[in-house]
């Protein structure tokens, strides 16, 4: 680090006396300064970088901590950030790895142009740079959509993980511990057992046969636990933004419906052959006259208006 | 005409074999009719599937292509439909999404709608007979056990149908007079499969399998179904009476299931077959028109 | 929209089995001038009265032997007269195609008996006989098994006129439905099976029992933005025309058939049972 970084070449305050002293720079110019110095210099609103022969216009909204030692790396990276916002096709968008590869490689000639290139070469890259932004405009901003989900998506499956796995762990904690009172209550029952007058053989095998069963409902629970399906994490946010794309209008039936009928059918209807309906067991199974009789109405119409001498008449003859 | 390459599969009633057309060198199914030495001549699980199968076109419903003799046997030519929904449920590596979800009841629905549409009754839905085209589309298979639906209370029909995990309560309880509302149930409990992952009421006998659907969904009451107690089977299980869950219950159950897909469910799982909603209804429901939409058939997960 | 029209139209009834007046015509005497040229040959006109008194007596007085319900009856017929579409009598006798066809329709139609109990009640007939003839009439069929008739169409009238006319009470409207059933029935002797819809067929039924209810109902009922009463109208005459048919009288039918049977000696096929079935 060395001095550069214990005293403000503004203000000159030395870190001996403010131990505290922040550091922050500007991507305008990267030129660095100390918290206090912002503060005290662009509060009131944009002002010229105080540096001598640097004098451009800077905004304090716009200072930050410097991460990189290296000012080039830093310009480079603050670059990079905002040109990715920019170019953020994903790589599911592209139909071969090759077209895929181009684009990479498309960007970083465009960072490097803006970072560290000629002041021509930074024009005219940020000129294609701002023309590519106007034009996908659209894109852009569902790329960005798209990935927010899914980094969502990630975290939720992440925390469903590990909320699982904790789960795993607490039973096994159950499981040893319940293990270990089993144990010491089949030491107890067989005790009893010889107390009561059975022979050793005989209890020790009756208390283990008591804790087999036991040991088994246990291994039972725990392993419904195991089995238990986890609540699906649900693609939700994306499945909507993709849903919204362009799609026709969702009909369920797809066309496959009678929309009107010539018939309106009444509350009730002589019908000998529906005498049987009113009968519970027949009533029970979902069977009613309503409902066959509307079928007998319908297959009435059914055919009505197809003309078979007419649409025939072209078919090919047999 | 039709080459048979392998043999996939292998039913009661008949062996499916992967093959071609030998002019397109389309791949197809072919379901070769076992000859069952039936003494009544051609089998009527194999005459029910030509001819419910030769009336519908739907792209939800199974297209029979062609059917054939060779030996004295019948075969017929269907679409070739590599994997199936209970392939899929089973297969734990494959997450399925709301969406996804929604996207197959939604062609499950109508498929079944477009049976009742020309009063056929499916009568065994089941995830295994629910087939999926490679483009992702899902279609109804196997009417082995499809009839057209009784409009007079004198037909009679038989209640040992549907595959038992899957069949309605007045099924279960012996009605010889139902509807379209047992393929419904079928299909809830389908849903319901769909998002646990595990057969929802899985029974090893028919008797237990009454049994587990009180115990899941309540035993009903005359009350409430008027008739049930004349149904030949339901006084054996009328007690212990179970109480129906509550929406809590069902929620904890179905714990990633949204209000509006529980909504659903639950209206095709109604135990009077007269309240449960038909498969128009069903089609309305508000879980279609609400986010999720359905996932693009062609993006719908496929087996591992 | 797949409206219920639409529907109908994607049936293999109307698909496979639908003809305008000519191409049925046409369909109808094909068979038998596919058989070769010989003397005792029956022709064209000889052959359609036997197949039409086979289709409505002897198929009637089988289904009433096993009393069978009409929804049966209709579809045997329509399963026979759809074979001789394809065959000639002297190729295959009707006296055998017959129960099979019947045996065949009450599967169909969930109505199912075993070949044992059938054949025990059916004269000089062997459950071989049936079953060996049994495919080949399922592949005539082109494997098509559903038949629409119009008995429920006709319960649907039934069962609206009594809402949509005030000038019939509803024992009268029982009366008129129950006539109609038969004639629908027995309609599939005729021609109106291809060359109308079911509901075309129940209408005509109900203007042949009782006109002016069916032309008062259809007014009432049918005349709106959507359809065209007249072109109705027009059309529901045309079929009722054809709805009946003139049977040939039992000396025709005798003659016939003992004509058929020398047909059969003198060919020297010894019987229908034996003869070969075309497979492919």
């Amino acid at each position: 680090m060395g001095d550069a970084d214990d005293m403000c070449p503004i203000c000159r305050s030395s870190r001996y006396l403010n131990p505290d002293m922040k550091f922050l720079v500007n991507p305008e110019c990267y030129h660095k300064m100390c918290e206090s110095c912002v503060d005290r210099i662009f509060s009131v609103g944009p002002a010229p970088c105080p540096y001598v022969g640097c004098g451009k216009t800077l905004r304090k909204g716009r200072f930050k901590t410097q991460v990189f030692d290296d000012l080039k790396v830093e310009r480079e990276v603050d670059v990079r950030q905002r040109i990715v916002k920019i170019f953020n096709r994903r790589e599911d968008a592209f139909d071969t790895e090759a077209e895929y590869n181009d684009y990479l490689e498309e960007i970083e000639g465009l960072i490097f142009a803006i970072a560290q290139g000629s002041a021509a070469e930074r024009e005219e890259a940020e000129q294609r740079v701002s023309e590519y932004e106007k034009l996908h405009k659209q894109e852009i901003i569902q790329n960005a959509l798209q990935q927010k989900q899914d980094d969502v998506y990630a975290e939720e499956q992440a925390a469903s993980d590990a909320e699982h796995q904790r789960r795993l762990r607490l039973l096994a904690i159950e499981l040893q511990q319940q293990e270990a009172e089993l144990a010491a209550q089949q030491e107890k029952e067989t005790i009893e057992a010889l107390e009561a007058g059975k022979t050793s053989e005989q209890a020790v095998r009756e208390a283990r046969e008591r804790a087999q069963l036991r040991a088994e409902q246990l291994r039972q629970q725990f392993e419904l636990e195991l089995s238990r399906p986890r609540r699906a994490i649900t693609r939700k946010g994306a499945a909507a933004a993709h849903a919204s794309a362009a799609r026709t209008p969702f009909t369920p039936f797809v066309g496959d419906r009678q929309m009107e009928y010539l018939f309106r059918q009444a509350e009730e209807y002589l019908d000998p052959t529906m005498e049987r309906a009113n009968e519970p067991a027949v009533r029970a199974g979902g069977f009613t006259a309503a409902l066959a009789q509307q079928e007998a109405l319908k297959l009435a119409f059914m055919s009505l208006e197809v003309d078979i001498q007419t649409e025939k008449a072209t078919a090919i003859a047999v | 005409m039709y080459t048979k390459d392998k043999k996939v599969g292998e039913g009661t009633f008949a062996i499916v074999y992967v093959g071609r057309q030998a002019e397109t060198d389309r791949k197809v199914a072919v379901k070769m009719i076992k000859v069952n030495e039936f003494k009544n001549g051609l089998d009527m699980t194999a005459i029910r599937e030509i001819k419910f199968l030769q009336e519908m076109r739907h792209p939800n419903v199974i297209e029979l292509l062609d059917v054939f003799v060779a030996d004295g046997n019948i075969n017929l030519v269907l679409e070739f439909l590599p994997s199936d929904l209970e392939m899929l449920i089973r297969d734990r590596s494959v997450v399925f999404s709301e969406a996804d979800m929604k996207s197959w009841l939604l062609m499950m629905l109508r498929g079944v709608h477009h049976c009742h549409r020309n009063f056929v009754l499916h009568r065994d839905l089941k995830p295994n007979n629910m087939l999926l085209a490679p483009d992702g589309q899902l279609k109804i298979a196997d009417f082995g056990l499809a009839r057209a639906m009784a409009l007079t209370p004198y037909e009679r029909m038989t209640p040992t149908v549907v595959t038992r995990w899957y069949r309605a309560p007045e099924l279960l309880m012996g009605a010889r007079h139902y509807t379209g509302a047992v393929d419904v149930w079928s299909l809830g409990i389908i849903f319901a499969e769909l998002m646990l992952r595990v057969p929802y009421l899985a029974g090893q006998t028919d008797e237990e399998q009454l049994e587990i659907t009180f115990k899941a969904l309540g035993t009903p009451l005359p009350s409430q179904w008027k008739g049930v107690d004349a149904l030949p089977e339901y006084r054996k299980f009328s007690t212990p009476r179970h109480p129906a869950p509550t929406r809590q219950q069902l929620q904890e159950l179905f714990s990633a299931a949204s209000d509006a897909a529980l909504d659903l469910m639950c209206s095709m799982i109604i135990m009077d077959p007269i309240k449960r909603v038909t498969t128009d209804e069903a089609l309305l429901a508000a879980y279609f028109r609400d986010a999720p939409a359905p996932t693009r058939t062609t993006e719908l997960p496929k087996k591992s | 929209m797949v409206t219920d029209a639409d529907l109908y139209r994607r049936s293999s009834q109307y698909q496979k089995w639908s003809f305008t007046k000519d191409q049925l015509a046409e369909l109808l005497a094909k068979p038998n001038r596919n058989v070769p040229p010989h003397e005792l040959a029956l022709t064209v006109q000889e052959e359609q009265q036997l197949i039409l008194y086979y289709a409505a007596e002897q198929v009637k007085s089988v289904c009433q032997q096993f009393k069978l319900p009409s929804q049966v009856r209709a579809t045997a017929i329509s399963f026979f007269r759809k074979f001789y579409m394809r065959y000639s009598v002297m190729e295959y006798h009707p006296k055998l195609i017959l129960p099979t066809c019947v045996f065949f329709a009450a599967k169909a139609e969930n109505a199912f008996m075993s070949i044992t109990t059938f054949c025990d009640s059916l004269a000089k007939t062997e459950p071989s006989q049936i079953l060996d003839l049994e495919f080949l009439l399922f592949k005539t069929l082109e494997f098509t098994a559903t038949v629409h008739n119009g008995l429920r169409p006709l319960h649907g009238f039934f069962l609206d006129m009594q809402t949509v006319l005030d000038t019939f009470d509803r024992t009268e409207l029982c009366s008129i439905h129950d006539k109609a059933k038969s004639l629908i029935v027995d309609s599939f002797v005729s021609d109106v099976c291809f060359l109308y819809t079911p509901t075309q067929i129940a209408l005509a039924a109900l203007m042949e029992v009782n006109e002016l209810a069916a032309t008062q109902y259809m007014a009432q009922s049918m005349d709106g933005p959507n359809t065209s009463l007249d072109r109705l109208l027009t059309l529901i005459h045309g079929c009722r025309q054809q709805l009946v048919v003139n049977l040939p009288s039992q000396e025709e039918v005798k003659g016939i058939s003992k004509k058929l049977s020398r047909y059969y000696k003198d060919t020297g096929s010894e019987g229908p049972a034996t003869k070969k079935q075309r497979t492919n």
